[in-house]
């Protein structure tokens, strides 16, 4: 239960083999590949590095993703809130994708899926087409006349445009008008539903604009120009259509019908495809498991007949390893060694199933450094202590057990997934205990108002609480405050256990113990201002303080240079400006563990306050009591899940920045083993 | 000044400071879920497997509303709005006093929600490239309402002691 021992592993292998024995690591999941070059420099100038093709497993990915393109466009997976919430990877039965792999018609499944994604763009082309000349054809959509009947008057010159009613009136008066020139107005036809036309037509206002024709002799066009320029007329260009602008608009909006129609048409082949969903995805993991498996190997270097890979196994897997390479692989030859600190070994965690919800918390903080220890089975009882008491209610943690326990019932293969679920489980049992002792159901839904007098929620409550933190919050608070001053002691603990694994006894003693015995002097000493400290309690605490105070300033600055240098550090070390630690940091540290009676008081409050509310709707005649029960389900599921989440951030905060402040080292990466790799699916067989 | 209609103005001031305490916190509640939805919009837009993550950082904003309701709450407890009548020493400066309460814790948590909505939008951009990442992006909202617990914390213990003081001094 702790971080796994590693070994540097490397392999060597006739150059002929490199491909079977990548296979059988791959099958074995063992070995995590590494550069050969970024272990051993010097190799440059002899080995040369493997050449990889990926160009099968990206022409097969391509064709993958253009058939799974296709049905996430046209069919998408439909997925419940909760699914969106957590997705989870699909499940790959190895058997089942090895009968996928030779009996499913893929290149069929393609050629079709490639048809229809080549007729779905002509489509979308003519569609895009159609769209952009209906939108320039339907400004023009009144227009009476066909526009081609325009073009083909040859004596005279006719010009459409537009002019406001009131350029009309003055350009018709105007008595620089040519005489071998004719303006009329041009009525707009009526169309269905289109307001727009009364406006263009005579029941216009004087300053909205009209249509007119007008129509002079070749010769005047000139002078015709500068009197319509005027009185404001605007040329417009009609489209090079033939009949009317309104027929056409007719006839294109069938062809856009019928298009569109074409694409329900590729949609309902596109959900025949939609059946082998699951096929399509489960190969297109494989071959992007496969394509790593093939990149794996330009870690690989070889010379004329060797080839040498290298990387890192678990001490425990290396038995197994041997004895594989042994019987299948006699020409290998494998040498382990213990890794160099400089070899930077990745960080595999073997935990209890009972613990190992909690390393999930680690990880989102960050892998511990090889040499040092997993934090994982000391902070789950810290982290569920503060959980309870943020959380601590008995009917919220009853409705936490069950919710966890159906998702750890519906996603056993998802270890992510299920490993918070137990953590969940945990945390809903101690937010049942913090509810029995802070007398918290529902908030105070026990209260005679609610469900009567002498009620069995109210007689257990009051057999089982000890105490109020809305009644005696000064209490609960001195209680947070002393978890947290526990918690930094226990912090320091645990810094001295790191030091000593790492065989660094003076940094124990100096950064551990010594601030182990100054603080609860400390602690004593300020207890003192604010209550009554018996006489030998308070001597015994200035003891611990000064002796503690002596022992930190002669230590904290031992890296310093000169006497005056090391004492001088050692001083300020105690503030916490420099060193391992500070009285400051301890104060502020420890204030931050009064959050622990915010956040229960906030979930007991919201509780009641929503207990009110829904009273008040009680008195109604009739639905008063159905009205009230409803209120009070939402409610109360509302509140469950803010407070949830206030209560694992919060908890989780406080093991980040307080508690891992005092002794966690991180900065290492997980061991990943070549293995089935895909970003979309993880392998599991079938019981 | 008449007894009662200091009490009276004593309740007023103080129910003016809930007032304050819940519409600032909602305030900076919606200000702050705002600017963190808009980050996690186009995330999504692009991941939408990141849902799931990025809803938590969006949500933690929210939580400073619920503590203005909490501190209204409180307020309308102690002064007797909600269960009972007005501690009978109620007066003028205690209603003052819980105005500034209000006022305070309200614009406390008005701050610290909107400072928690742009870090949310930092975390979020986070995770958007690198989702392992998700746990310390998380760290950093919840950095910033560790101000909005206190503001709330102190709005609470300020709130029982002024009314229990007003209380042992009738």
């Amino acid at each position: 239960m702790a971080i796994d021992k590693m070994k540097k592993v490397t392999l060597l292998c006739p150059v002929t083999a490199t491909q079977r024995l990548m296979k059988k690591l791959h099958e074995m999941s063992v070995m995590e590949v590494v550069d050969v070059f970024d272990r051993y420099e010097d190799a440059r100038e002899k080995l040369t590095r493997q050449e990889v093709s990926t160009e099968d497993c990206d022409l097969e990915l391509q064709r993958l993703n253009l058939i799974i393109g296709l049905m996430d466009l046209f069919a998408p997976e439909k997925k419940s809130f909760v699914q969106g919430l957590a997705p989870v990877p699909l499940l790959v039965d190895p058997q089942e994708l090895s009968r996928i792999k030779t009996q499913f018609p893929l290149d069929a499944q393609y050629a079709a899926a490639e048809d229809m994604d080549t007729e779905y763009r002509r489509i979308e082309r003519a569609i895009g087409d159609t769209e952009n000349r209906l939108k320039d054809l339907r400004p023009f959509e009144s227009v009476p006349f066909p526009v081609d009947a325009l073009r083909k008057i040859q004596s005279a010159k006719v010009v459409f445009g537009s002019i406001s009613r009131q350029g009309l009136e003055a350009l018709v008066r105007d008595a620089a008008l040519p005489a071998l020139a004719a303006v009329e107005e041009v009525v707009p036809i009526r169309l269905a539903g289109d307001n727009d036309n009364q406006k263009k037509s005579g029941g216009a206002s004087a300053r909205e604009n009209v249509w007119i024709l007008v129509a002079c002799r070749p010769e005047v066009g000139e002078a015709l120009r500068g009197v319509l320029d005027a009185h404001g007329f605007a040329e417009i260009t009609l489209p090079q259509i033939s009949g009317t602008v309104h027929e056409m608009i007719r006839s294109l909006e069938g062809d856009l019908d019928e298009l569109q129609g074409r694409v329900k048409g590729i949609v309902a082949r596109v959900e025949k495809l939609v059946e082998h969903r699951k096929e399509f995805l489960m190969l297109k993991a494989f071959w992007e498991d496969n394509r790593k498996l093939s990149l794996a190997r330009t870690n690989s270097a070889h010379a004329r007949w060797i080839q040498v890979v290298t990387g890192f196994v678990r001490e425990m897997d290396v038995p197994g390893l041997e004895a594989v390479l042994k019987a299948d692989f006699p020409t290998v030859t494998a040498c382990v060694e213990d890794p160099l600190p400089e070899d930077n070994p990745p960080v595999n965690i073997s935990l209890s199933p009972m613990v190992r919800p909690v390393q999930m918390l680690v990880d989102l903080f960050g892998r511990p450094a090889y040499n040092t220890f997993d934090p994982s089975p000391f902070i789950m009882p810290t982290f569920l202590l503060f959980f309870g008491i943020c959380f601590g209610d008995v009917a919220y943690g009853g409705m936490l057990l069950l919710l966890s326990l159906y998702i750890m019932h519906k996603t056993k293969p998802y270890a992510g997934v299920y490993n918070f679920a137990r953590l969940m489980f945990y945390a809903g049992i101690t937010t049942i205990i913090f509810g029995f002792l802070l007398g918290s159901w529902f908030g105070d839904l026990y209260a005679e108002k609610y469900l009567g007098e002498n009620n069995l929620m109210y007689r257990i409550m009051m057999t089982t609480q000890v105490i109020d933190p809305i009644q005696k919050p000064i209490v609960v608070l001195m209680a947070a405050l002393a978890i947290g001053m526990f918690n930094q002691f226990y912090g320091i603990a645990l810094k001295m256990y790191s030091a000593i694994l790492r065989g660094n006894k003076a940094e124990a003693l100096c950064d551990g113990l010594l601030w182990l015995v100054i603080l609860p002097g400390f602690v004593v000493m300020i207890a003192k201002m604010f209550a009554p400290v018996p006489a030998p309690l308070f001597y015994l605490g200035l003891v611990l303080f000064f002796a503690g105070a002596l022992g930190l300033i002669l230590t904290q600055g031992r890296e310093s240079s000169g006497l005056a240098g090391k004492l001088i550090t050692g001083v300020i070390s105690l503030y916490g400006i420099v060193g391992s630690y500070g009285l400051t940091a301890f104060i502020g540290d420890t204030m931050s563990y009064c959050r622990l009676l915010a956040l229960s008081l906030t979930t007991a409050i919201v509780a009641l306050s929503f207990n009110m509310m829904a009273d008040l709707l009680r008195p109604i005649p009739y639905v008063g009591i159905f009205l009230f029960i409803f209120v009070l389900i939402i409610a109360h599921i509302f509140n469950f899940l803010i407070s949830v989440l206030g209560a694992f951030v919060h908890s989780m905060r406080l093991i980040f920045v307080e508690f891992f402040g005092r002794f966690y080292e991180t900065g290492s990466r997980s061991f990943a083993p070549l293995g089935f790799d895909s970003k979309s699916a993880i392998l599991h067989r079938q019981q | 000044m008449d007894q009662a209609l200091a009490i009276e103005i004593g309740r007023g001031l103080a129910i003016a400071g809930a007032g304050l305490a819940v519409g600032l916190g909602c305030c900076g509640s919606g200000k702050g879920i705002g600017i963190a939805s808009q980050a996690a919009a186009g995330v999504i837009s692009e991941k939408p497997d990141l849902f799931g993550q990025l809803l938590v950082m969006l949500a933690l904003p929210g939580t400073q509303g619920f503590y203005g309701f909490i501190t209204a709450i409180m307020i309308f407890m102690r002064t007797g709005l909600i269960n009972g009548a007005w501690e009978p020493s109620a007066s003028v400066s205690t209603g003052v006093a819980l105005l500034f309460v209000g006022l305070a814790v309200g614009l406390a948590l008005f701050v610290s929600a909107v400072w928690q909505g742009e870090a949310s939008a930092a975390g979020i951009a986070l995770v958007a490239r690198r989702k392992e990442e998700s746990g310390r992006a998380l760290l950093f909202p919840a950095m910033v309402e560790t101000y909005a617990v206190v503001a709330l914390l102190a709005g609470i213990l300020t709130i029982i002691w002024l009314t229990s003081m007003g209380a042992n001094a009738a």
